[in-house]
């Protein structure tokens, strides 16, 4: 079959309205992406496992648009095959988070996000890989092998969702779910040439997301256009009983706002200094172009500075590694997972023996967190980074008062060499400067392409107050119609 | 009341307790949907992926279980936070789906349901407070169960997580006590709070469970685990005090350390395994939001049931009981229930109540199979007083139509109807009718003579057939002499 | 107080994860790093600021309803006998 690489670069808003006409096959199209797959994924690793019955339910879909009659209007994913990170839970579909404890796990409920793309008429293509359970910024900590960057395959791809960004950018799948922890959907997409959006914390259901550091992490979403991310937002967003920590938005059609504002005259936009200041050079420029063009659509620009920048990294892994050491206490293989006989052993080792499958960079996690929590230190660490956190919420909320969004640069520095910075974990840790603000907040954050430099997707940064995510998705989608950045590899 | 004998040998015993209360008249877990009734179910059959902690599910507070937290912290007199948070306890172990407990901490908050609250005892003249430390909401583990007898040669553990998230009210009070007895009076008065509350039945087989910290005259305090009703508390401390005491009186010391009550050998063991320095490493509980409850904690102090106390109070000032009967009534609820509604009958409230707690009460006390008030009901007794008020019938008749009453159901009027106008039943006619039940109820009467319930039985067949007109300590006399003469 | 060998395997052992004898230094060196860098935190006052946490109204948590789960759970899990699952020795 020869593959039209552009029909596979279609917008999903677009693929939507083809399939439910009866102009596209739905069935025609998951084929000629899985044929891409098959015969591009070796070379950067993007998928841990595929749909076995993708292609069954593009031929229901199909068969459904035949005999509805316009009446599908309401499924407002109809065909769109979507890659999901393999830590949000797929009834039947095998889920790993990327590590060898959960090899064979195979869930038996849907992910609330997972149940609302389906309703909504959404293929899944597939589970994507990751940093194990999470934990890493460059989808070079999988137990199935490192995800390459379709731009330039002897670097990363970015992480923890790099195997979604980059499954988007090599024309393997037309939307995809990640998750954010501290970055973990923006830092691949700013790497890939993709947009992502963390939104605000509640606002997507984390029931089915495999917790990593449950008071930080969103479902986050990936796309390769503004209007994209709007219509996934749409589809998944809002409160669920599932969820304790979920919050409602009132049903809000992200989608059909999207060209409501295009026009921000008289809105302010502030960037961090402090921020901007310790990025690099191909960074800023790229970075200060971007700002030139917010201005063009009518912002005024302004730098401000942030007392509780310096504490927010420490602040954030105190309180990510503190979780994480309590989250991943569960994996001890008796109820699911990897295992073992357990006759004749004795707990304490049995459960050792089983954990020990876990990668270096989890297991240090978990014992950092584990000290942090330990008898004497609560009071040192984790109290103290949840008041510093504390302070940073409170500064950016003072921020919003004043300015409609916050413009920074995604990452600090373009996309790395593979083995560059996993020997030395502090030159891994500080990468997430600039996106780990929005997770200690609870803020909506987006990324979206701004430039690619020697080969190099670059990325911009937006956040805004709490549920203002119509307001990101339109400053987004009138800035890419303004630059567009190419978003897929030929 | 705490037996004298404990308060002379008073060196200094303080005992502090833990108690752990289901709520089991909830419908649902704690943190999730499912039954909160998991007895008798086959293993693993009530669980969901939330209580086996799978991957990527969450906690879901059940608001209920929270609202009845709130009324056992105010009915102990607890003072009571404007918002709830929980906590984690981590620590590995078979039984806990996710290797850590959603339960409250106060070491850096005030975060429990209840704190500072207090129960008084009535202690005959004295009045003794024990104070409460803390009332909090957390989930219950899975059970263990072991295939061999000996836990030291099993060579796996089986668990069922049937029972893992029901939600638990932990109580622990100060080391106020200084008697088992006191101990037991404590645990009664809890008990009957807990049933008037409605919130947990203590009679449910594992709705209660207990540990105990005893030390005896300054020396190292001993934690009891693992008793599974109240009834064995006071059983399990006045084993350890002995224990204790024939340890010094020896000249060993005691040590500090944890035991388990067996309450088949009726002793306190060492612990099997080296109790580790545990390091619990509590947090906040990130997935459950704080839980703002002040402005409810009027609403649900108003809508609290009427508590055991109250109506003692409640019993002695409307119906002027001495406060003696007032709490024999009050601690059976439904025969308190059953008094008022006599009452409302006819007013002799202190008559009726005495013949509920001396007479009514024994049949009660020893009808296993509940019939006895299917038969008898408010009016049944209010009538009764009534005839003996009126002078219709003496106190000694008035004996003899409970009696017969219990066993029939017929309203002492009626009894009494059958039994003047027409004139006694002749001797010979009674003897008659006798021998006819008996030839018919040859069942009953292999039973009678040891079961009270099939003589009673004949007993009321004899009176039916002799529609009542016959005097009943004569039918007794002929039925037991007819039946042991019977072959 | 450096995070040194004993540490770790304490750590280690609370955690109950394993580490292979020549992972341990490796380990201790990464993790006394990091350590030493979450000190900047003690800058921090406690009385700075109520520590971050969300809160909700109690009438917005779940009702009291029993929903019976019809999956079954044991199908996950792989030492299973008679429906109860096997679990190593406690002792």
């Amino acid at each position: 079959m020869v593959i039209n690489m552009s029909i596979l670069n279609i917008n999903a808003y677009e693929l939507v309205e083809d399939i439910s006409n009866g102009s596209i096959s739905a069935e025609d199209f998951t084929a000629r992406m899985l044929e891409r797959i098959s015969k591009y994924d070796e070379r950067i690793n993007a998928y841990i496992t595929l749909n076995n019955n993708a292609l069954d339910r593009a031929r229901e879909i199909d068969k459904e648009v035949k005999s509805s009659n316009g009446k599908i209007r309401s499924k407002i994913l109809l065909g769109v095959p979507i890659a999901i990170k393999d830590n949000i839970s797929t009834k039947g579909i095998r889920t790993t988070c990327a590590s060898k404890v959960l090899e064979d796990y195979i869930p038996v409920y849907d992910a609330t996000v997972v149940s609302r793309i389906k309703a909504h008429g959404a293929i899944i293509i597939g589970k994507t890989n990751m940093d194990e359970f999470g934990m890493g910024s460059s989808t070079e900590f999988s137990a199935f092998g490192v995800t390459r960057n379709p731009w330039d395959t002897t670097r990363v791809a970015g992480g923890s969702s790099g195997g979604s960004a980059a499954a988007l950018a090599a024309s393997e799948a037309v939307l995809a779910l990640g998750s954010d922890t501290g970055g973990s959907v923006r830092c691949p997409a700013s790497f890939c040439s993709v947009l992502a959006l963390k939104p605000t914390y509640g606002l997507l259901s984390r029931y089915g997301l495999i917790s990593y550091a449950n008071s930080l992490e969103c479902v986050g979403l990936m796309a390769r256009s503004a209007r994209d991310l709007a219509l996934l937002l749409t589809a998944t967003a809002g409160y669920d009983r599932y969820d304790d920590t979920s919050i409602s938005n009132d049903n809000i059609d992200y989608y059909s706002n999207i060209d409501n504002v295009n026009n921000f005259n008289g809105m302010k936009a502030a960037v961090i200094k402090d921020i901007v200041d310790n990025c690099n050079d191909e960074v800023k420029k790229a970075f200060y172009d971007s700002l030139d063009i917010l201005k063009d659509l009518g912002f005024m620009i302004e730098e401000i500075h942030l007392e509780s920048v310096k504490y927010a990294l420490p602040a954030y892994y105190v309180i990510a590694m503190a979780e994480a050491s309590s989250n991943l206490a569960r994996y001890d293989g008796i109820r699911y997972g990897y295992t073992m006989q357990p006759d004749g052993i004795a707990w304490n080792t049995f459960y050792s023996m089983v954990r020990s499958m876990f990668g270096d960079e989890v297991k240090k996690r978990i014992m950092l967190g584990t000290y942090i929590l330990s008898s004497g230190y609560y009071g040192k660490y984790y109290m103290k980074a949840q008041i510093a956190r504390a302070l940073v919420r409170d500064e950016l909320l003072r921020v919003f008062k004043d300015y409609s969004i916050i413009a920074i640069p995604t990452m600090p520095i373009p996309p790395f060499k593979i083995g560059e910075r996993i020997d030395d974990p502090l030159k891994l840790y500080t990468v997430d400067i600039c996106t780990i603000l929005a997770n200690l907040a609870g803020i909506p954050a987006l990324s979206i392409p701004c430039a690619i430099h020697n080969g190099l997707p670059i990325g911009l940064q937006l956040m805004a107050k709490h549920l203002d995510e119509q307001l990101l998705l339109c400053v987004a989608h009138a800035f890419e119609s303004i630059r567009y950045v190419k978003r897929c590899v030929d | 009341m705490p037996s004298s004998n404990n308060n002379s040998n008073n060196e200094h015993i303080k005992i502090g307790l833990e108690i752990h209360c289901q709520l089991t008249a909830l419908k649902s877990k704690l943190f999730c949907p499912c039954s909160s009734d998991y007895r008798g179910k086959e293993p693993n059959s009530n669980v969901c992926p939330i209580c086996m902690g799978l991957p990527g599910t969450l906690p879901l507070l059940n608001k209920k279980a929270v609202e009845y937290a709130i009324m056992i912290a105010l009915a102990l007199n607890c003072s009571i936070p404007e918002r709830l948070v929980f906590y984690r306890k981590n620590y590995f172990y078979p039984d806990l789906p996710k290797n850590f407990q959603i339960t409250q901490y106060n070491s850096y908050e005030q975060a429990s349901v209840g704190s500072n609250g207090y129960l008084e005892l009535d202690d005959g003249d004295a009045k003794r407070i024990i104070r409460i430390r803390r009332v909090q909401l957390e989930e219950d583990p899975g059970r263990l169960v072991y295939e061999s007898i000996s836990i030291d040669r099993a060579n796996y553990t089986l668990v069922d997580y049937n029972r893992a998230g029901v939600a638990l009210v932990e109580i622990v009070t100060e080391p106020d006590f200084n008697s088992p007895g006191e101990v037991r009076v404590f645990l009664n008065k809890l008990a009957s709070i807990l049933e008037h509350l409605g919130v947990c039945n203590t009679e449910l087989e594992g709705a209660v469970r207990c540990d105990a910290n005893v030390s005896f005259a300054d020396n190292a305090k001993v934690e009891i685990k693992n008793i599974n009703s109240f009834k064995e508390v006071e059983r399990a401390i006045v084993f350890e005090i002995t224990r204790q005491k024939s340890l010094l009186a020896r000249g060993i010391k005691v040590t500090s350390e944890t035991r388990h009550w067996d309450d088949v050998r009726r002793i306190t063991i060492q612990s099997r395994a080296k109790e580790e320095e545990q390091d619990y490493r509590y947090f906040p509980e990130q997935d459950i939001p704080a839980v703002h409850i002040a402005d409810k904690i009027d609403a649900i102090k108003e809508g609290l049931p009427e508590l055991p106390d109250e109506k003692v109070s409640r019993f002695v000032r409307e119906y002027s009981l001495p406060e003696y009967t007032a709490r024999i009534l009050v601690n059976n609820m439904y025969l308190a229930g059953f008094f008022e509604e006599c009452v409302k009958h006819y007013s002799n409230a202190r008559e009726i109540a005495n013949w509920i707690i001396s007479d009514l009460k024994g049949y009660i006390d020893r009808d296993k199979d509940n019939i006895v008030l299917t038969r008898v009901t408010p009016k049944h007794i209010a009538e009764l007083v009534m005839l003996i008020d009126s002078n219709k019938i003496s106190r000694s008749m008035a004996k003899q139509i409970m009696h017969i009453m219990v066993a029939s159901g017929d309203m002492p009027s009626s009894i009494v109807k059958n039994m003047c106008i027409d004139g006694i039943t002749s001797k010979d006619e009674l003897r008659e009718i006798v021998k006819r039940v008996i030839i018919e109820e040859q069942k009953a009467v292999k039973d009678a003579m040891i079961n009270e319930k099939a003589f009673n039985y004949l007993l009321g067949k004899v009176m039916r057939y002799a529609k009542g007109r016959a005097e009943p300590t004569l039918v007794l006399e002929l039925l037991k002499d007819m039946i042991t003469n019977n072959k | 107080m450096p995070l040194d060998v004993d540490k770790v395997k304490h750590l280690a052992y609370l955690a109950r994860i394993s580490i292979d004898d020549e992972s341990i230094d490796l380990y201790a060196r990464h993790m006394d790093k990091v350590i030493e860098y979450f000190n900047i935190l003690d800058e921090i006052n406690s009385a700075d600021a109520e520590p971050y946490r969300i809160s909700k109204h109690i009438e917005e948590f779940r009702d009291d309803i029993c929903i019976i789960n019809n999956e079954d759970m044991l199908r996950i899990a792989k030492n299973v006998k008679e429906r109860f699952i096997k679990a190593p020795r406690i002792v």
